[in-house]
């Protein structure tokens, strides 16, 4: 009985923790978001794709902190995969293209944070207002 | 108010790429970034496989998202008209790509150049794009951003003359890729009306969008195998 209230408690602890860092990210993420909306954190005003000038990626890279693989992961999408641009994309991701690693996201990574009522800009209304 | 969609059915499309051609020759193809696609991949294992072929155009979403990210940023390159059609204006167009970075069916096309038919050949008279009887959609400029207009410029001309009631109904004022299908594997009209063949495909062969997850809700159908998810 002892080492199941133990072990309850460690679990209670455990998820107390867990969900007090998501929160906080969570929380982080928020203020990023408004900060870069509102012009308080600086990421200039290239609007373009190049990814050491470009607010694009210096949003997603510098200021968010996303590494290149969490949104470049899937150079080979699956076959009945129905993206128009993936022949393209694939053929810049393997290098025979015009770049590397070009276009090769999979929106669905965008999802996540661009979607209504998430922390960044609306993309997808994924709820109808 | 008319709506109007395309139905392009995957289960009778053969893949011969008339509708790609036909857009090509109507619309003025820029070699690197075409209006419309034919993907094509391999279904089944071994005995039983099959090919499946799926022609990809724009989906002129009732939400777009590429519209919700030039508006974002101030450009306001992209619109939405009260047909439904979304358009690309060249000369608001900045080429940052965030439309093309948006769109979850990776639509829009970066032009780099405006390359010529010949490449190394200079631009045969077909292709002079200074000509005045060029629609605004096929001026297309380099380092911006374009895509399908459900052929727009066809569109356009049955709305002035006051015939929009026509439009999906007679060849001038349909896309050309929607005419010149062998096997009538794609539709084009108004699914507000109930007796349209959009309308009655969408029913009757359960066509769905794609990619519902993003809330975009396009106005291009699809029959597909194994119907709607």
């Amino acid at each position: 009985m002892k080492r199941f209230t133990i072990m309850a408690l460690l679990a209670v602890g455990t998820l107390l923790m867990a969900g007090t860092v998501l929160a906080a990210e969570a929380t982080d993420l928020d203020d990023i978001a408004e900060g870069i909306r509102n012009g308080d954190i600086d990421v200039g005003k290239r609007y373009d794709m190049n990814k050491n000038k470009g607010r694009y990626h210096l949003i997603h890279s510098e200021t968010i902190g996303l590494d290149c693989e969490s949104c470049h992961v899937a150079p080979k999408f699956a076959p009945d995969y129905l993206l128009f641009n993936k022949d393209n994309a694939e053929a810049k991701a393997t290098g025979h293209g015009k770049g590397p690693k070009a276009d090769v996201v999979d929106r669905s990574v965008c999802l996540g944070c661009h979607k209504t009522n998430g922390v960044a800009t609306t993309w997808y209304r994924t709820v109808d207002k | 108010m008319s709506k109007f969609v395309r139905v392009i059915d995957t289960k009778r499309c053969m893949g011969c790429r008339s509708c790609v051609a036909a857009c090509h020759v109507e619309n003025h193809l820029t070699p690197d970034s075409p209006w419309n696609v034919m993907m094509e991949y391999e279904v089944g294992s071994y005995p039983n496989v099959g090919r499946q072929f799926t022609t990809m155009n724009c989906m002129h979403c009732e939400n777009p998202p590429c519209k919700l990210a030039c508006d974002a940023i101030g450009v306001k390159a992209i619109s939405k008209n009260e047909f439904g059609v979304v358009l690309i204006d060249y000369n608001k167009c900045i080429g940052c790509q965030y439309c093309v970075a948006t769109c979850p069916y990776g639509v829009p096309q970066y032009n780099e150049s405006v390359s010529n038919l010949y490449p190394g050949a200079e631009a045969t008279p077909a292709e002079d794009r200074s000509k005045g009887t060029w629609h605004a959609t096929h001026k297309k400029k380099e380092k911006t951003v374009q895509k399908c207009t459900f052929c727009w410029h066809k569109l356009e001309k049955a709305v002035e003359k006051g015939e929009d009631h026509l439009i999906g109904k007679v060849p001038e004022y349909t896309p050309t890729c929607d005419l010149v299908c062998p096997v009538e594997a794609r539709v084009f009209g108004d699914i507000e009306d109930p007796n349209s063949a959009p309308a009655q495909w969408v029913g009757r062969k359960k066509a769905a969008q794609l990619k519902k997850e993003f809330g975009t809700r396009p106005q291009v159908y699809y029959v597909l195998e194994g119907g709607d998810y």
